[in-house]
């Protein structure tokens, strides 16, 4: 009599199971999931690799060198810093120096970086006056070797032929490849004391005069490789000696996917993301179908507020240029049957656009039915409403370093001004450059999807 | 005044709300039965009375939607007749209890009539309101702004005239004067 009892139980325990998880299968319509791969591809980024580091050697880096009275000199640290990294987040350091070529350093040439006997021109005295650095050069090794950490230190200052023509070719097509291979190429500009000749300023007149009264000027720190070494240099310098005052240093991360994570892999969407007021709604419910689509299930009224907010920060790369434009993607479905024992079958709706996207200073808000309000749907009806959320374009970070640059035209003008702060020529223009490589080589990626489920009651 | 009167006047109204008051009936049974999808009635349902579009662009086969549309009608066109029929029977018992004690006496009523039947049509304005335009029904939601004057409209004549038929033949003879048209009526045995 037990083992019958026992039987009956089991039968019954059997059927209310396939019935509840039936009902659970009919209450979301039939769809493709589109999963992001975004953070396999992150994963792939911690293997180590060589570190090439980089050293300007014109003689105008000299001025960094020497110490500006009244001003505080953060070159000789910096570069101090640098290698102690540079030996830390690589296999194997190789330093180079470039200056109209490129030559491997010797040890004792390393010991000399700080001092400014490096900087020091040995060639003719024509060759000393017509310097420019051969960035171009590094862009070429860097594509050449795309596992390794590039670290260049720099004045950065850049005649305009250099970012024209096959010269600029010369960066956006290393560049381009650099990006497409998932690397971040990081800028830390630092402002520092000077004591030296910034010369090669470029005249209207088409000739170059030098200038001697700046106390301090801007070095730069490029690094080429993947984000989580670039942000450890820049983490160790900001940390270190920018910890008080940032305003003598600045950071920009270009990268092709400026994307920190899709937010459904990590399973980080959560109720809260939608207004707390919506969870005291009749029959309200979240949880995630299938491990990955969060859905929000509840009894709505023609004027429940339906608003999904993200943080800036679970999207961005921190640093990076973030992203200037999003878009959704949205798909309806609807049934007349409210209970989900009940549906047979989803059709799906053709509403065209039903809601907005607007970005705000630090995240992203969904105006849920704002386009196609509550207020205009049928009552009595059960609504199933899928939203994909996607990074259509990146951000550009070229007005963060607006106020060190100076453009050809206008530093003959600003040379006369006789300043105690000198810029850097044509920075914002060197900047744009990895901007607009950056925003051809990114894709439009998808950052969350999630799901709203309701039976519009009143 | 005897019963034997009123018994007559309710009878002569029931005669006079059949003469119209038997295509609500038909029209509340049709709609009673829920939609066929090959039936006209459907389709001009689609046509006239709802936001077709909308209906289409949400998905779902009109023939699912139209089953609380056609349980609104059903309600709607039963609430109207019997408030017709219940409002030309009172009159047509009330009209033996007036005060028409000389020749002439009955038109004075008229204002009594005119305040009647404007209640009666207050609340055919009111129920078609309440049917189309409040949350009471989720079918409501399926009326276009034309489908609802359309339903306004003809509600509003044909229970008018349901209910006036109704007092035409089921008023009191001599208080006929007191109705609109009521003196037209030929005086016979049978009327």
């Amino acid at each position: 009599m037990k083992k019958i009892l026992s039987q009956i139980l089991l039968i019954l325990v059997l059927t209310f199971a396939t019935f509840t998880v039936h009902s659970e299968e009919n209450c979301v319509p039939e769809f493709e999931l589109n999963k992001s791969v975004l953070s396999q591809a992150i994963s792939k980024d911690e293997e180590k690799g060589e570190v090439f580091v980089f050293f300007d050697q014109s003689t105008t880096m000299q001025g960094f060198t020497i110490d500006q009275p009244g001003q505080n000199n953060l070159y000789v640290n910096i570069v101090d810093d640098i290698q102690q990294v540079a030996e830390n987040i690589g296999t194997d350091t190789i330093y180079q120096r470039f200056g109209s070529e490129i030559n491997t350093m010797s040890d004792r040439d390393v010991a000399k970086v700080k001092t400014p006997k490096f900087y020091e021109c040995s060639g003719s005295a024509v060759s000393c006056n017509n310097q420019f650095s051969s960035i171009k050069e590094i862009f070429a090794i860097a594509e050449d070797v795309p596992e390794a950490t590039h670290i260049v230190i720099t004045h950065l200052a850049l005649q305009d032929s250099q970012l024209l023509a096959s010269d600029r070719e010369a960066i956006t097509g290393p560049l381009i490849s650099i990006l497409k291979q998932g690397k971040s190429i990081g800028i830390i500009g630092v402002m520092n004391s000077f004591n030296g000749k910034i010369d090669n300023i470029p005249l209207r007149s088409g000739e170059y005069t030098d200038y001697v009264d700046a106390e301090s000027r801007p070095f730069y720190v490029l690094v080429i490789g993947n984000q989580n070494n670039i942000n450890r240099i820049k983490n160790e310098i900001e940390e270190k000696h920018f910890s008080n005052s940032k305003d003598k240093f600045k950071y920009a991360l270009i990268t092709s996917n400026p994307i920190l994570q899709n937010l459904n892999v990590n399973k980080l969407i959560e109720e809260n993301y939608m207004p707390a007021k919506l969870s005291r709604e009749e029959n309200y419910s979240f949880n995630y179908f299938d491990d990955y689509l969060p859905i929000y299930k509840f009894s709505a009224n023609k004027k429940t507020n339906l608003k999904f907010k993200i943080s800036d920060d679970l999207i961005n790369v921190p640093g990076s240029t973030g992203v200037a434009k999003f878009s959704i993607n949205e798909k309806m479905w609807t049934t007349n049957k409210v209970k989900c024992r009940d549906i047979k079958n989803w059709n799906e709706a053709k509403f065209g656009e039903i809601s907005s996207i607007k970005q705000n200073k630090n995240d992203i808000t969904i105006d849920l039915f704002a386009i196609k309000p509550l207020e205009k749907l049928f009552r009595g009806l059960r609504y199933f409403y899928k939203v994909d959320i996607y990074a259509e374009k990146p951000g550009k970070s070229e007005k963060e370093f607006s106020e060190w640059s100076v453009n050809s035209s206008a530093i003959e003008e600003f040379t006369q001004t006789n300043p105690v702060s000198y810029k850097t020529l044509n920075l914002e223009k060197f900047v744009s450059v990895l901007n607009a490589v950056s925003s051809d080589t990114f894709k439009k990626t998808l950052i969350a999807s999630f799901a709203v489920n309701f039976e519009l009651i009143k | 005044m005897s019963m034997k009167n009123i018994f007559r006047s309710v009878l002569l109204s029931v005669i006079g709300l059949s003469l119209l008051g038997w295509v609500s009936f038909s029209f509340t049974a049709l709609n009673a039965l829920g939609p066929d999808g090959d039936s006209n009635l459907l389709q001009w349902y689609f046509d006239n009375l709802v936001q077709s579009e909308e209906i289409t662009a949400s998905g779902m086969p009109w023939e699912d939607l139209a089953v609380s549309l056609y349980n609104l009608l059903t309600q709607m066109t039963t609430v109207l007749l019997s408030i017709s029929v219940v409002a030309a029977l009172i009159w047509s018992v009330a009209s033996h209890f007036l005060n028409i004690d000389s020749p002439g006496k009955a038109k004075f009523y008229f204002i009594y009539w005119l305040i009647f039947t404007g209640i009666f049509m207050a609340a055919i304005v009111g129920i078609v309101f309440w049917f189309t335009k409040s949350a009471a029904f989720n079918a409501a939601d399926y009326l276009s702004g034309s489908g609802v004057t359309t339903i306004s409209a003809i509600s509003f004549i044909y229970y008018f005239l349901v209910y006036y038929l109704g007092i035409l033949l089921g008023t009191a003879r001599f208080a006929r004067s007191s109705i609109l048209f009521g003196n037209k009526l030929p005086a016979s045995d049978l009327l």
